[in-house]
C-alpha cells in the first residue's frame, strides 16, 4: 500500500513538472543581467514566453552541456570557445557590451596613477590595499584573472580576499573593508546607493569591454535566438537599458554576427 | 543609525504594500512547502512509526542514517536531484528542470526525513500500553495505523511543525533545482538571496519578515492543536 502511495504521489509531481517544462524556452544568463531585471526587461518585449535563469558564465554553460538551456547569455570569451569546440551545432553571436569598473575608497582610489586596469591592480597589490575576488567562475572573475595575468603580479596574500560570492555581497564586503574590486557597471550602478566607493578613471580602459555573447544551444531556441541577435532585439535592449538604468549600459553590439 | 531605520522602514513598506509579486512568490512558496511537507509526512511518518517499534538487528544504523538525514544539507539534497534530472541523467526525461515539481521533490527529500525521525522518537516514548496495542498480532494494518495515529498525534503534528518549518526556510534546494526563475520558481527565500546580491535590503528584510510570519502562524497552529490533542488523552 505504501508503495502503491508512494507511485501514485510520484506521478502526481511528474505531471505537476511536466505541465510546466515541456515546451518553454529556457535561457541561462549572467547573474547581473538576470538581478538587475535587464533581461527580464528585454525578453518582456517578446512575443514568446521565456524563462530565465540567472548563473555565474561557467554554471550557466554547464548547464547548457548538459541541454538544460536553449540559450546562454555570457561573458566570457574563453569559455564560451571551450563550449562551442564541444558543441559544433551551437550557434554563438556578438549580444551587447557593457564595461567593467575597478572601484575602491575614494581616498586610495585617487592615489592611483596608473594608466592601465593592469597596471592599477599591479599598484594596489605592490601597496598592499585589501582586494576582494569573487572567485566564482563568473565573467567577471575570469576577467580579473586575466587582469592579474597581464598585471604581472600573483593575487596571492592576505590583502587578497576571496568570497566566493555574487557581485552584491562582494560589493558589500568590499564596502566593510575599505578595499578594491572588479563590478560589472550595471551591477556597480544597481548597489551604488548603498555603497561608499568610486571608480578608478583610466586613460585606456579597453581590457575593461565587457562583451556578452548570446549562444544558440538547442534548436528550440532559435526563434528567440534570431528576435534577441536581430534588430528587434538590440531595440528592445536599449529601452530596457532606459528602463532599468536610465542609461545604456548594456550597449547593443553593432554587427551581431561573429 | 539612519541606514538601519532606512532599510526597517522600507522592509515594512514594502511588507504592507503587498504587491502583486510578493503575493505570487507568497503562494508559491506554501504550495511548494505544503506539497513537500505532504509527501516528506505521507512517507516518513508510517516509516517512523515502524521503526519506532520494531527491533531489528542494524535498526540502530537505520536511526543513525535517519538521523544525518534529518540534517542533510539542502543544498546537497539540491545537487543530487539536479544530477538526476540533467538531461544526461536518470531522470532527464523528464524535464523537470527548473520547474515547481522539482522544487517539490527536492524538499521532500528534505522533509521525508525529519518526519520520519520525529515520529520514531514519538513512538519510542509511547507508553507501554500503547506499544502492547500497536504490536499485537490481530491488528490489521489499518488499525494500527489508527492506534498510531490517535497515540501518536501530538509527535506527528510535531514532525509536520518540524517538516514544513525545515523546507520553507531552505534557500539551497530551491534554487539549485528551481533556478529562480520570475514568476514561475522564486519563493521567498530564494527571493530574499537575488535582492541581498542586488543589495535591495529593504526588500530582502521585507521579505524575511513575511517568511517568519508564515512560520509562525503554521506552527502556532500546530502547537494549538496539539494542545488540544494533549488535553484530551
Amino acid at each position: 500500500m505504501k508503495l502503491r502511495l508512494a507511485i501514485g504521489l510520484l506521478a502526481t509531481v511528474v505531471l505537476v513538472a511536466g505541465c510546466s517544462g515541456s515546451d518553454r524556452i529556457l535561457v541561462g544568463a549572467g547573474t547581473t543581467t538576470v538581478d538587475s531585471g535587464l533581461i527580464a526587461a528585454v525578453e518582456s518585449r517578446y512575443s514568446g514566453s521565456v524563462s530565465v535563469v540567472g548563473g555565474s558564465t561557467a554554471e550557466i554553460l554547464a548547464s547548457a552541456d548538459q541541454g538544460s538551456f536553449d540559450v546562454a547569455i555570457v561573458h566570457d570569451e574563453e569559455q564560451e570557445s571551450a563550449f562551442l569546440a564541444d558543441h559544433p551545432d551551437a550557434v554563438r553571436r556578438g549580444l551587447f557590451t557593457s564595461r567593467f569598473l575597478i572601484v575602491g575608497p575614494a581616498d586610495l582610489a585617487g592615489q592611483i596613477a596608473a594608466g592601465t586596469p593592469a597596471e592599477a591592480l599591479a599598484e594596489i597589490a605592490a601597496r598592499g590595499w585589501t582586494f576582494v575576488t569573487r572567485a566564482d567562475g563568473s565573467g567577471t572573475h575570469a576577467r580579473e584573472m586575466q587582469l592579474w595575468a597581464l598585471s604581472g603580479m600573483d593575487p596571492v596574500g592576505e590583502w587578497y580576499v576571496a568570497t566566493g560570492q555574487g557581485m552584491g555581497f562582494t560589493l558589500q564586503v568590499t564596502d566593510q573593508r575599505s578595499a578594491f574590486t572588479i563590478v560589472e557597471e550595471g551591477a556597480f550602478l544597481a548597489a551604488r546607493d548603498t555603497l561608499t566607493l568610486t571608480a578608478i578613471e583610466f586613460p585606456d580602459d579597453t581590457d575593461l569591454m565587457n562583451p556578452y555573447s548570446a549562444i544558440l544551444v538547442n534548436e528550440s531556441g532559435r526563434t528567440f535566438f534570431e528576435w534577441l541577435t536581430g534588430l528587434d532585439g538590440r531595440n528592445a535592449t536599449l529601452l530596457a537599458n532606459d528602463e532599468v538604468f536610465g542609461q545604456v549600459v548594456y550597449r547593443p553590439s553593432q554587427d551581431s554576427e561573429q | 543609525m539612519g541606514f538601519l531605520t532606512d532599510v526597517v522602514g522600507e522592509a515594512f513598506r514594502y511588507v504592507a504594500d503587498f504587491g502583486p509579486e510578493l503575493r505570487e512568490i507568497l503562494a508559491l512558496t506554501l504550495v511548494v512547502a505544503a506539497l513537500a511537507t505532504a509527501i516528506g509526512v505521507v512517507l516518513g511518518v508510517p516509516f517512523g512509526v515502524w521503526l519506532g517499534l520494531s527491533r531489528f538487528r542494524g535498526r540502530g544504523i537505520v536511526m543513525a542514517i535517519v538521523n544525518t538525514g534529518m540534517g542533510i544539507p539542502p543544498v546537497l539534497a539540491g545537487l543530487l536531484l539536479l544530477i538526476l534530472l540533467w538531461n544526461d541523467g536518470i531522470l532527464g526525461s523528464w524535464e523537470a528542470l527548473f520547474t515547481p515539481g522539482a522544487m517539490v521533490a527536492a524538499q521532500a527529500l528534505l522533509a521525508f526525513p525529519i518526519a520520519a525521525g520525529v515520529t520514531a522518537g514519538a513512538v519510542r516514548n509511547l507508553n507501554i500500553d500503547a506499544r502492547e496495542q500497536l504490536s499485537a498480532f490481530n491488528v490489521s494494518p489499518a488499525g494500527r495505523g489508527w492506534i498510531a495515529g490517535r497515540e501518536v498525534w501530538p509527535g506527528v503534528a510535531a514532525a509536520v511543525a518540524a517538516a514544513f518549518g525545515r523546507v520553507i526556510a531552505e534557500v539551497g534546494a530551491v534554487l539549485v533545482v528551481g533556478g529562480n526563475i520570475e514568476g514561475e520558481t522564486r519563493v521567498l527565500t530564494t527571493a530574499i538571496v537575488q535582492e541581498a546580491r542586488q543589495s535591495n535590503l529593504g526588500a530582502a528584510l521585507g521579505l524575511g519578515i513575511v517568511l517568519l510570519a508564515v512560520a509562525l502562524i503554521v506552527n502556532l497552529a500546530l502547537t494549538w492543536a496539539q494542545m488540544r490533542g494533549e488535553a484530551r488523552v
